[in-house]
């Protein structure tokens, strides 16, 4: 019925409606939640704390707190230091595989593929919880260095270290790291790989002069990826981190949980915010530099 | 390149093995006759899923994840479609804004989503609520959906809409009766993946819930709780299996979806 | 194009939204009915509350919080629940905030068997016969530690500061835990301090910062660590005492010279609270006898009636290092009351913890 109507309603306007209709949907959601929920963020952070929702009179003490004392500082490089490890680690580890799903995987690749990215829908909590069991005191770690005599007594040395904050969190944001850059490796075209070894070029070279370079938007896209989500988090830290690696995502949780301060903790999330603006503005760059030559 | 592959070959499956391995350990501790979770295994034993059977909080906690990942799939999925069928076909700087707007979660860190939608709902007077959680996990999923959408809108040759359109169909109807059944396959894996991410949430959750738990809050609250730690890993299982079975599915749906549409996909 | 064109339509879509939306809100209106609990991890147990949910099948809903000034965050920020089970030394607090109603008393049952100590806590009063708190356990705070790997300790809390057992000590993530021992070891007043005084607290906790291998609340992780000797000595509750010595791990509650802390928690009632009889059926069954026994016997927490005491005999409370009054107990322990500046030492304290 309403099919017919639109059908034989005048083209202009039909269409109008149904772009109403189809912007209607995305349009609420990006606005209110994508914009306006995180404008809230930034109001709420240069807001007083008086102990109701949105503060009282306008300041900007926060912020001053937040760049003034070291502490936040500390804990704020501690984050991107540990997140930039997580971030090394598993591009590093994800690219022979993605090298090897473009140009060795053959009939596997699909198979492949599927396997690889499958622990990526798999929850977060208990992959995290995983680790807890490996690296606890009488964990399967130290068992089995134990058992296969390497020590006789169980080491602390695990658990409860910025250790394994990254070794848990690069388990976890593994998967994210091989699809952007097997995207990037599956569309180079073979042509010129062949054209390079044509003229002559060693396999080595031609991977560090035609392959690498071509893949770096990959590269990057996937460091972004697994680095965003890793710099805010709060639960590997309270899971298997210990004192020495309280992240800024557990001050910010803190803030809106025990110490119960929301404007100071919105502006550290807005700290946080311009933190990876940064470090995405430097990955567009970098981006851009190896775009020019691909 | 033979020799190199083959190195390469065993690197993956360490690799594989590297994965899949501590994530391995939870179904077996879940067997495990042993309050703790640590070598040497003491023997099997099923009575930590009986355990799971006529749990109530368990069971209110499981409906709950379920009723809110069928919603915020639904909308994210909605969200997905519109976004990027008008990001493609709309021409117009708004429609491209929304789409660019709508994969920008990927750039906020969980806890960040989680506050802001705190503060937004506790302004909106609702509260944290189930219909927040669903909000929350509507933004998280949009990214994801919007990505799948939009690379298998622009996979249909577009001379197929196009003749649609000449033949007299409006763009409600080309819409509906040409692109979204082309687009099945992946809008069925769209939602499944969206449902994947809400029910495994756990961050944002962690802000926006209410009085219901969902189920990684309820393994969360547990952990806490010595004596049920082999009954979170029996838990851990059924959500890894069920978990491992949709992301299957969704994957064999969306593999098939583009093989049934690659003949007639090609580009001239 | 093999689809079968018709399959999602606009119609269907809706349709299946709308039951998505009906099943939303039944359950929405089911949870209605129930009574919503607010308490902390192990407090839901059906055994606290035999005799309502006799009376009630299924007509509660708990939620779980970590400690009770992440649940005060939440209930501020706009959680609802009918009932929760917050300590004493937050009551003030949450009544600051305008988010309790007065509990009659005339409408608890067993009132007059809670022990006195308790009943005439000067927070409590909302004067007219109504109590801002229903008292319904109490317990303590110490250091749990194993007799076989620490040798013979000073009975003193500086065993929680103690350099040779760096790297295998915890101790709880809560503000009225783990700062007032530092106040105390600092000589400073826990419950009122000047800012001064506060820099020799956070002086202290910096001090012990460095030895710990973790603050948490989460007594899964504290007990499963001492069991395998990976901690030595923990801050803990009865309850992980309890715990680990039937476990048959050699652990010692040990009896500080600067004193165990003791708290007491109990139910508030909501000012939004819906369902009102229900709290009060719900609160008259946690105050039944056997329910304190059972906590009692299974936490080794102290229940506020003095009947539950009765029904426990003398050699099991001395195993569980429990008087069976209070008030005896309250002569040699620190009692944890409200503390002036609560926000401001959870503020310091989540810097000291991330190593400022």
């Amino acid at each position: 019925m309403s099919s017919i109507v639109a059908a034989q309603a005048p083209e202009v306007r039909s269409s109008s409606g149904f772009r109403i209709g189809m912007l209607l949907p995305g349009a609420l959601v990006t606005f209110l939640l994508i914009l306006f929920a995180p404008a809230l963020v930034v109001f709420l952070a240069f807001r007083d704390n008086d102990g109701s929702l949105l503060g009282a009179g306008f300041t900007t003490a926060n912020f001053a707190t937040v760049v003034s004392d070291p502490l936040y500082w500390t804990v704020t490089l501690r984050s991107l230091v540990i997140a930039g490890l997580v971030t090394l680690a598993t591009v590093v580890t994800a690219y022979p595989v993605a090298y090897y799903l473009a140009f060795h995987a053959g009939r596997r690749r699909g198979l492949l593929l599927f396997l690889v990215t499958l622990p990526f829908w798999t929850s977060y909590l208990l992959r995290v919880f995983a680790w807890k069991i490996v690296l606890a005191y009488n964990g399967v770690l130290n068992s089995a260095l134990i058992e296969s005599g390497v020590w006789s007594e169980p080491t602390l040395a695990f658990l409860n270290t910025p250790a394994a904050v990254v070794v848990t969190l690069a388990h976890a944001y593994a998967p994210f790291a091989i699809l952007p850059i097997y995207v990037a490796l599956d569309t180079i075209p073979k042509s010129l790989i062949e054209a390079a070894s044509d003229l002559g070029a060693r396999p080595f070279t031609s991977f560090r002069r035609v392959v690498l370079p071509n893949s770096m938007p990959g590269v990057l896209a996937a460091a972004l990826v697994v680095f965003v989500p890793t710099v805010g988090d709060y639960v590997t830290p309270a899971l298997v981190g210990g004192p020495a690696s309280t992240m800024i995502g557990t001050l910010i949780q803190a803030q809106f949980g025990k110490a119960n301060d929301w404007p100071f903790g919105a502006a550290l999330s807005v700290a946080v915010m311009l933190v990876i603006l940064c470090v995405v503005l430097v990955a567009r760059a970098t981006d851009r530099r190896f775009g020019s030559r691909a | 390149m033979g020799e190199g592959g083959r190195w390469l070959g065993l690197y993956v499956i360490a690799y594989l093995a590297f994965l899949y391995l501590p994530v391995l350990l939870i179904p077996l501790f879940s067997v495990n006759n042993s309050i703790q979770a640590a070598f040497p295994l003491q023997g099997f034993t099923l009575q930590w899923y009986a355990t799971l059977l006529g749990n109530s909080a368990l069971s209110g906690a499981l409906l709950n994840s379920l009723v809110i990942g069928a919603i915020a799939a639904t909308g994210a999925t909605l969200c997905g479609i519109t976004v990027s069928y008008m990001d493609l076909y709309g021409r117009s700087p708004l429609s491209a804004t929304i789409s660019a707007i709508a994969r920008l979660p990927i750039l906020i860190p969980g806890v960040i989503v989680g506050i802001s939608l705190l503060i937004l709902v506790n302004l909106i007077g609702l509260g944290p609520s189930r219909i927040a959680i669903v909000l929350g996990h509507i933004l998280v999923a949009l990214p994801t959906t919007v990505v799948i959408m939009r690379s298998r809108f622009a996979a249909i040759p577009k001379t197929i809409r196009e003749a649609a359109l000449d033949l007299g169909a409006s763009d409600w109807t080309t819409f509906r009766r040409v692109m979204l059944p082309l687009s099945l396959p992946a809008i069925i894996s769209a939602f499944m993946l969206a449902f994947l991410i809400s029910f495994d949430e756990f961050i944002v959750v962690f802000f926006l819930a209410g009085t219901e738990p969902t189920l990684p809050l309820y393994i969360w609250s547990q952990l806490r709780f010595p004596k049920s730690l082999p009954t979170v890993m029996a838990l851990g299982t059924s959500i890894l299996a069920v978990s491992f079975v949709i992301a299957g599915t969704a994957e064999l749906v969306r593999r098939r979806g583009l093989g049934a549409t690659r003949p007639s996909s090609n580009p001239s | 194009m093999a689809f079968d064109l018709k399959s999602i339509t606009a119609k269907k879509a809706c349709s299946g939204l709308a039951a998505l939306a009906i099943i939303l809100s039944s359950t929405v209106a089911f949870a209605g009915d129930k009574l919503q609990y607010f308490t902390w991890s192990g407090y839901e147990l059906p055994d606290f509350n035999k005799s309502f949910l006799a009376a009630h099948p299924d007509g509660v809903e708990a939620s779980i919080f970590g400690d009770d000034d992440d649940a005060f965050t939440k209930v501020k920020a706009g959680f609802r629940p009918d009932i929760a089970h917050p300590c004493y030394d937050k009551v003030a607090r949450w009544n600051k905030e305008g988010l309790l109603q007065p509990i009659d008393t005339k409408r608890i049952k067993n009132w007059d068997s809670i022990f006195p100590v308790f009943k005439n806590l000067p927070d409590l009063q909302a004067g007219d016969g109504k109590v801002w708190m229903v008292p319904w356990d109490w317990g303590n705070t110490s250091i749990l530690y194993r007799t076989d790997l620490v040798k013979n300790p000073e009975a003193s809390w500086n065993l929680l500061w103690d350099k040779q057992y760096a790297g295998r000590m915890a101790t709880i993530d809560a503000v009225h835990d783990t700062p007032i021992v530092a106040a105390l070891l600092a000589g400073v007043n826990p419950f009122d301090m000047t800012p001064e005084q506060m820099d020799k607290v956070a002086a202290k906790l910096r001090e012990q910062r460095p030895l710990l291998s973790n603050y948490t609340t989460d007594m899964t992780s504290v007990e499963q660590a001492l069991a395998s000797g990976q901690l030595v000595a923990a801050m803990t509750w009865n309850a992980s005492a309890t715990s680990l010595k039937k476990q048959g791990v050699p652990v010692e509650f040990m009896k500080p010279k600067e004193g165990m802390l003791t708290w007491a928690c109990g139910f508030v009632l909501l000012k939004d609270a819906k369902n009102v009889d229900l709290a009060y059926d719900f609160m008259n069954s946690r105050l039944d006898a056997d329910s304190g026994k059972y906590l009692i016997e299974s936490y080794g927490y102290g229940s506020s009636l003095s009947t539950a005491f009765a029904g426990v005999p003398k050699d099991e409370l001395e195993k569980l290092q429990l008087p069976s009054d209070p008030e005896v107990m309250l002569k040699t322990t620190i009692f944890t009351g409200p503390m002036k500046q609560n926000d401001d030492l959870a503020k310091m304290f989540e810097k000291v913890k991330a190593g400022g």
